[in-house]
């Protein structure tokens, strides 16, 4: 079959696999990293440089059950970008739910803050964060987390002292001995051995939970939460017909720069469980800034299997692209895409944008 | 827009509305006939079928051509009424008689009912007795023949409904070519006879259920035929329909369906990826028709159908037919959004259905 234009956009996550049973039994030194016991079951990782088409983002998504913390060790540790931590439930009745209580140290004190409702954590570049541990689980599903993180390169500074130079390249050795090549790299910065600490609220406002950008709740548009701008703007587009189709969200929360610490970033979090076009009265639109658009099943066992049958535009040709497993779709910006059609749902998945830039500027193409 | 390689054979039903003259004045008003109607004819709108068919809405009561039946065609067709009910397509919602033969034996039934007319076999008068539903019925011809061509017999007709047939031929779109037989027949209801010989030629539409229920032995043979290969019924198909074969309908080569859809997505699942991508070795149309009798251009739904071996796709949210000549790759077909149920029936030009999933 002749080659696509689009089709270098259009990819299954699977791409970014990482087998996590693999890094579990690596014979790695002890301490080494990745590996703590809350750490994920099932994860993919794809990154700006091998996947995302040199876009200045790495991001993840995962399945979580185990307790403990999530990098034994090596935390607290910093990133050169900014990055988004979004833990999510796997109840699709309830984006409200998490199922599972997180603890989460933020700055070179190591004030913990806990929580235990869908909650997204946003971390300066440079900023220490972690440890991370799960303290409980009690969603017989575990739950979901995704990260999203504004560099192409995903790279770590470990500041703890359970990692050295030396643990790291014996890691990386082993992980090639297996076959597998870690994308990430890693380094070791300055130690910092202090002792956890209470949450004084110095770091608060980097945590938000995610029922504080609900937009659409039961497949209904929340409209008593919008500003009077958003308002005017929603029916506007209804007076154009522009209004939600049968395919689109049953809940969906969706936060802004302004919500996420003023980071250039702007990220959606949904169920959906009905066939039918996400978006009426509309062909194409576009946007000024680079987004993803995510989408991943909801079954813990089993990361590779999306439970519905999707279509999507791409380009100002409208080339049509169709998947039935988990995916990501790269919008380079200015490049038209949707409209989007769900053809079939067997399980409820979920669905997420990440969009690099704080706002969310949409123009209609067609 | 550069042209595309299939839009010859995707049209919206509107290309063939009634001339309004003809359903104000040309011999139906006041009468059982349409409300509203189109009909299409493969000579100007179907690329030269065999076919010629008609969807409409009725609410009148009496007589639909008063004093002009019996008549005759010159190819066998069938005439299908149905209900608006979307949650039973057992229900009609009126009472019609209708005559068949010279002997004008009357049938009189109140359920959906396919009737058969061979090629040159005298039909009608067809009278509505009563009609119970309030927002009416439909009524759909299928008749196989490109020219819609009919002899009138009855005795009764007016030199002002000649006229208006054949100057409404003549002056507008009236594709209809009349002629008046030398034979007349009385065609009153004193003239109307009552017997069983005809009895074959009216068969009830019976729902044919997607869903494996209580199947019949024959049921379940025609739905493992269709979904061989893997094929399964997507979100957006009809939770019933009726499909009627050659067999159910004396032999004509031809075999139908019809339903409502309610749902969005894609009509078909599989197999492999196709979603439903096939192809036919006889000709077909499918029509996509709404079910507001107060706007016959209103679909209630937006719906997308892939045609050719490219897969070139077309968008329509208004009442629409498409032509899928023999060996035309066809499907999927997706619902992308509903907002009132649509009515939908194929119309293919053989006494079985044969398909070949494509991709």
């Amino acid at each position: 079959m002749a080659k696509r234009k689009y089709e270098h956009l259009v990819k299954p996550l699977s791409v970014g696999g990482t087998d996590m049973e693999v890094m579990k039994k690596l014979q790695g030194p002890k301490g080494a990293f990745a590996n703590g016991p809350g750490n994920a079951d099932k994860i993919v990782w794809l990154n700006g440089r091998d996947h995302l088409e040199g876009l200045e983002l790495n991001f993840t998504w995962g399945f979580y059950s185990g307790l403990g913390d999530w990098h034994t060790g090596q935390d607290p540790h910093v990133h050169p970008y900014p990055e988004c931590l979004v833990f999510v439930g796997l109840d699709s009745a309830n984006l409200n739910y998490l199922g599972a209580e997180i603890e989460i140290c933020l700055g070179e004190e190591l004030e913990t803050y806990s929580f235990n409702m869908p909650t997204v954590v946003s971390i300066p570049a440079g900023f220490p964060h972690c440890p991370l541990v799960t303290k409980s689980v009690w969603s017989p599903k575990g739950f979901g987390f995704y990260l999203a993180s504004l560099g192409a390169v995903p790279e770590t500074t470990w500041m703890g002292e359970g990692v050295s130079e030396a643990t790291i390249k014996a890691m990386q050795e082993a992980a090639a001995k297996s076959g597998r090549k870690i994308a990430m790299k890693s380094n070791v910065g300055k130690r910092i051995k202090n002792k956890p600490t209470k949450a004084t609220g110095k770091y608060a406002h980097l945590i938000k939970p995610l029922k504080d950008g609900m937009v659409t709740e039961r497949g209904q548009m929340l409209k008593n939460k919008m500003t009077s701008e958003q308002r005017a703007q929603f029916n506007e587009m209804a007076k154009q017909g522009q209004i939600l189709g049968p395919g689109n969200a049953d809940h969906l929360t969706w936060m802004y720069g302004r919500d996420l610490a003023g980071l250039d970033i702007n990220l959606t979090w949904g169920f959906y469980s009905k066939p039918g076009i996400w978006h009426r009265g509309i062909g194409a639109h576009v946007h000024p800034t680079a987004e993803v658009l995510v989408f991943a099943g909801l079954d813990p066992t089993n990361i590779d299997y999306l439970g519905a049958k999707l279509e999507i535009d791409m380009g100002v040709e409208h080339e049509r692209y169709i998947f039935d497993k988990p995916t990501v779709v790269i919008c380079p910006p200015g490049l038209p895409h949707l409209p989007l059609v769900t053809r079939w749902v067997d399980k409820p998945y979920a669905f997420y944008v990440i969009c690099l830039s704080g706002e969310h500027e949409t123009s209609r193409v067609d | 827009m550069a042209r595309r390689k299939y839009e010859h054979l995707v049209k919206p039903l509107s290309i063939a509305t009634m001339p309004q003259m003809v359903l104000d004045g040309g011999g139906f008003k006041n009468t059982g006939n349409a409300d509203s109607i189109y009909w299409l004819n493969g000579r100007e709108h179907l690329e030269g079928l065999e076919l010629n068919f008609s969807w409409g809405f009725y609410t009148g009561l009496g007589d639909w051509h008063s004093g002009m039946d019996p008549h005759i065609h010159p190819y066998p067709e069938a005439l299908v009424f149905v209900g608006l009910d979307p949650n039973n397509v057992e229900y009609l919602g009126a009472e019609i008689d209708f005559c068949m033969g010279e002997e004008l034996e009357v049938h009189t039934f109140d359920k959906p009912t396919v009737v058969i007319a061979p090629a040159g076999f005298p039909h009608c008068p067809l009278i509505t007795k009563n009609v119970t539903n309030p927002i009416g019925f439909s009524f759909m011809i299928f008749s196989l023949g490109a020219n819609p061509t009919t002899a009138w017999m009855g005795d009764s007709m007016t030199e002002q409904q000649k006229q208006l047939m054949t100057q409404a031929r003549a002056g507008s779109k009236m594709s209809m070519e009349s002629s008046f037989t030398e034979k007349r027949i009385k065609s009153t209801k004193d003239y109307f006879t009552h017997g069983h010989k005809y009895n074959h030629f009216f068969k009830p539409l019976k729902p044919f259920k997607t869903t494996l229920g209580n199947l019949t032995d024959q049921e379940r043979a025609q739905v493992e035929k269709i979904t061989a290969g893997g094929m399964k019924v997507g979100p957006g198909n009809s939770d019933n329909l009726v499909w009627m074969y050659g067999k159910d309908l004396e032999g004509m080569p031809l075999n139908f369906t019809w339903g409502f859809y309610k749902s969005p997505g894609v009509w078909h699942r599989g197999p492999g990826n196709s979603d439903g991508a096939h192809v036919h070795p006889t000709d077909e149309v499918l029509v996509f028709a709404g079910t507001d009798p107060s706007n016959i251009n209103y679909l209630g739904a937006e719906i997308s159908i892939d045609m050719g071996a490219e897969h070139e796709r077309y968008v329509f949210d208004k009442p629409t037919v498409v032509i899928c000549p023999k060996g035309v790759p066809h499907n999927p077909v997706i619902a992308r959004y509903v907002d009132r149920p649509y009515a939908f029936f194929v119309i293919c030009l053989s006494g079985e259905h044969e398909t070949a999933y494509v991709d």
